[in-house]
């Protein structure tokens, strides 16, 4: 049987390291931009990636192990572009899109569309509220799947 | 999680990909839900949810059907 793993102190100086940098510089790193940030190994930063994606903190890329998720974030290009001053992300959906400014307090616009019709949509995020935005969300998968497969999810 | 114009946009993308129709809320919900899930997450004092704290979460903004229950 498999041991159960736990969030140490160290998982959680490396996610905030991880969150450092993804909130300073606009993108989710690269293994390598890591390992130059934090000073340390390929090894050791692939070792605590793997930690915290066995904790389902992070989602890897399957053949790269690269961060491809680390909530709300994305590490590539999707339907969700969220711009705040003069730093962007991308979000998997329109949960973590709007998660995005929320979790940094601070002002924020989401570029997306419609996902029938795809007709440009564009959300307001104002003082963590929303400015005269109407639309709705469908979550097609119950929560007790979402973790089957959280990148269809 | 898909952000749709109206509810006849899902019904229709649901016709299009035979998919059921999930759960639908409007937009100030998802901001509350949002804010409940990653509001904290940028603090040092974070921790993962544990599945209760989870659910909690999820109850407290008002999803309480059966849809959001995490353990089936």
């Amino acid at each position: 049987m498999a041991k159960k793993l736990t969030y140490t102190e160290a998982d959680a100086a490396f996610r905030q390291a991880l969150y450092h940098f993804i909130v300073t510089r606009g993108h989710v790193p690269k293994i390598g931009e890591l390992t130059a940030a934090l000073s340390r190994s390929q090894k050791t930063v692939r070792s605590a990636l793997q930690r915290l994606a066995d904790l389902h903190i992070l989602v890897l890329q399957q053949n790269t192990s690269e961060v491809l998720r680390a909530a709300p974030f994305w590490a590539v290009p999707t339907a969700f572009h969220v711009q705040s001053a003069k730093r962007s992300w991308w979000a998997s959906c329109v949960w973590d899109a709007l998660a995005i400014p929320l979790m940094l307090r601070r002002d924020a616009r989401v570029t997306t569309a419609c996902a029938c019709c795809d007709s440009a949509m564009e959300l307001i995020v104002h003082k963590g509220g929303l400015l005269g935005t109407k639309g709705v969300i469908h979550f097609a998968v119950p929560a007790s799947r979402w973790y089957e497969n959280i990148v269809f999810t | 999680m898909l952000l749709f114009r109206s509810e006849e946009h899902v019904a229709r993308w649901c016709r299009i990909w035979k998919l059921r129709r999930g759960a639908v809320f409007p937009l100030q919900q998802g901001l509350r839900l949002a804010k409940a899930w990653y509001g904290d997450r940028l603090s040092p004092k974070w921790r993962p949810f544990s599945p209760q704290q989870a659910q909690a979460t999820l109850n407290n903004v008002g999803l309480r059907s059966a849809f959001w229950r995490l353990s089936s």
